[in-house]
């Protein structure tokens, strides 16, 4: 059997009984008919209820989670690569570290909105707490993975430390940091979805579907979650593209 | 092809280098105790020794990757204490740079030297031709087989142009006749470019075919039990009388018979 229309099957039927349940049960409040969340989803531009466009609230989430992502990278990277190459900074980090990390990132969510009020400085704080330890993690992991004589290799040129890294450790840890962000960039969309859903939010895709769901809209909240979900897959697929078009070594070295 | 400029005697020295290793419960362990033996000149010498010797970390110390517990190395007077491009190792494991092309990887060096990308490219393809691989210049290194990659890696360490060049066990991942005729490209090699060779390698024969001198070490702790002049003809042919006779020597040393 094809394998496409294998991949298909499942979500095909799950619709299908959606649609049966929806027809039965005959309460939109409840669980709206196909019909209603596609009309929703089939025109991303039209203003909803006076909170913007689907297209513009999925952009202004976007927005959200590029930043604090950006942020989590910038920090854990150099972190990652400091930790795993000196073991100093492994100890006087790794502490720390390994007590913050079991907190969720909404559980930050008071002390984000204490010190930085409601809005874009917060959220960006919880996303790239969210983002941050897969980051962190995933580079630890490739440095780690960087072969001994890889580094022995270019040190016998003459490389000095600064040249190490930039020549071996950086580019031979890029797969895993990659894949770590890649990680990490799934999670930052999760907070950030959830911190709109927070009270004082006034855009955005999670402040879209609380916004609807109080008024009783639920073929709106359907579909705003349909359009998290898609974003999530294209963005996991570009990340994807640039894994496949970059790293290949990885899985060819090995 | 020049590859001949600026040659000059090298002279590499090593004085009672003894190593020991922490065991981690405290114990030290002695693995190798007072070598001596110096390199005059373009040779090939040949470092043989029963396993676990410490023939590896003999090689490492020279590199510069470990340091010496005792004793000191020089080469050409100046101690060698951390890896230096004056000497180009190539390791058991080609341990070329997955990410780069061959040519990159021939090349890094010289860009980390600050040499400018078209005299890069010159020098990195005129080592490239010299072993033979001028046409895989842009493949990875993952693409090329055993003996290729470890062409490349050979052609890597003499990009910088090092007066001596150190080979940790190179062929013995490779199928026999592979080896033959790699062993005969360095052979090539080294007539061409006029380097020292110190080579590591636990083939009798390897060290026979491609070797002037023989540093024979004792089991661990590895030291100096023979030093060997190999005066047979090139090219040498394994079946020679000769051959077989200094094989059987060699061997009688090795297996810890002949005082």
């Amino acid at each position: 059997m094809n394998r496409n229309l294998l991949k298909l099957l499942l979500p095909a039927a799950i619709i299908l009984i959606w649609e049966a349940v929806a027809l039965y049960l005959n309460n939109p409040f409840v669980l709206p008919d196909l019909r209603a969340v596609l009309s929703v989803l089939s025109s991303p531009t039209t203003d909803i209820m006076g909170s913007g466009s689907l297209l513009d609230n999925g952009k202004m989430s976007l927005f959200r989670v590029t930043l604090g992502f950006f942020i989590a990278s910038c920090l854990a990277i150099p972190l990652g690569l400091a930790m795993g190459r000196w073991e100093a900074a492994r100890d006087i980090a790794g502490g720390l570290l390994s007590a913050v990390r079991p907190i969720p990132p909404l559980a930050w969510v008071p002390l984000a909105m204490a010190w930085f009020k409601i809005g874009l400085a917060s959220m960006s704080f919880i996303i790239a707490f969210g983002a941050f330890f897969p980051v962190l993690l995933s580079t630890l992991a490739g440095v780690r993975s960087v072969k001994q004589s890889w580094l022995e290799a270019v040190s016998m040129m003459g490389a000095g430390e600064l040249n190490l890294i930039r020549k071996v450790i950086l580019p031979g840890s890029a797969p895993e940091i990659w894949t770590g962000m890649r990680v990490g960039f799934g999670i930052a969309w999760m907070c950030v979805v959830a911190a709109e859903m927070l009270p004082g939010t006034s855009s955005g895709l999670g402040y879209l579907i609380m916004y609807s769901y109080g008024w009783g809209q639920t073929q709106i909240v359907v579909a705003g979650m349909v359009a998290i979900g898609i974003i999530g897959i294209l963005i996991d697929q570009l990340f994807l593209i640039v894994e496949r078009r970059w790293f290949s070594w990885r899985a060819n070295d090995r | 092809m020049v590859l001949l400029e600026g040659k000059r005697q090298m002279k590499l020295e090593l004085k009672g280098i003894g190593k020991e290793f922490d065991q981690g419960n405290g114990k030290q362990v002695s693995v190798l105790k007072d070598v001596s033996f110096q390199i005059d000149g373009e040779l090939i010498v040949g470092i043989l020794g029963p396993s676990g010797c410490g023939k590896t970390t003999l090689l490492r110390i020279i590199a510069g990757l470990e340091r010496p517990t005792s004793g000191e190395v020089l080469l050409d007077g100046e101690p060698i204490v951390k890896p230096s491009p004056r000497m180009g190792m190539i390791f058991q494991e080609h341990a070329l740079l997955p990410w780069l092309s061959v040519i990159e990887n021939v090349s890094l060096g010289l860009e980390m030297r600050g040499i400018p990308a078209r005299q890069r490219q010159e020098t990195a393809t005129k080592y490239l031709e010299l072993v033979g691989l001028q046409d895989c210049a842009s493949s990875r290194s993952y693409e090329l087989s055993g003996g290729m990659r470890q062409k490349a890696a050979v052609a890597r360490a003499l990009s910088l142009e090092p007066s001596l060049l150190l080979m940790d066990e190179p062929f013995s991942a490779l199928d026999p006749q592979t080896r033959a005729q790699i062993q005969a490209d360095i052979l090539r090699i080294q007539e061409k470019t006029a380097k020292a060779i110190v080579l590591v390698t636990h083939s009798v024969e390897e060290a026979l075919i491609l070797s002037d001198e023989l540093v024979i070490l004792s089991s661990r702790p590895g030291s100096v039990k023979e030093l060997i002049k190999v005066e047979i003809e090139r090219p040498r042919d394994r079946m020679n009388p000769q051959f077989l006779e200094m094989r059987e020597t060699v061997l009688a040393y090795l297996n810890g018979g002949k005082q």
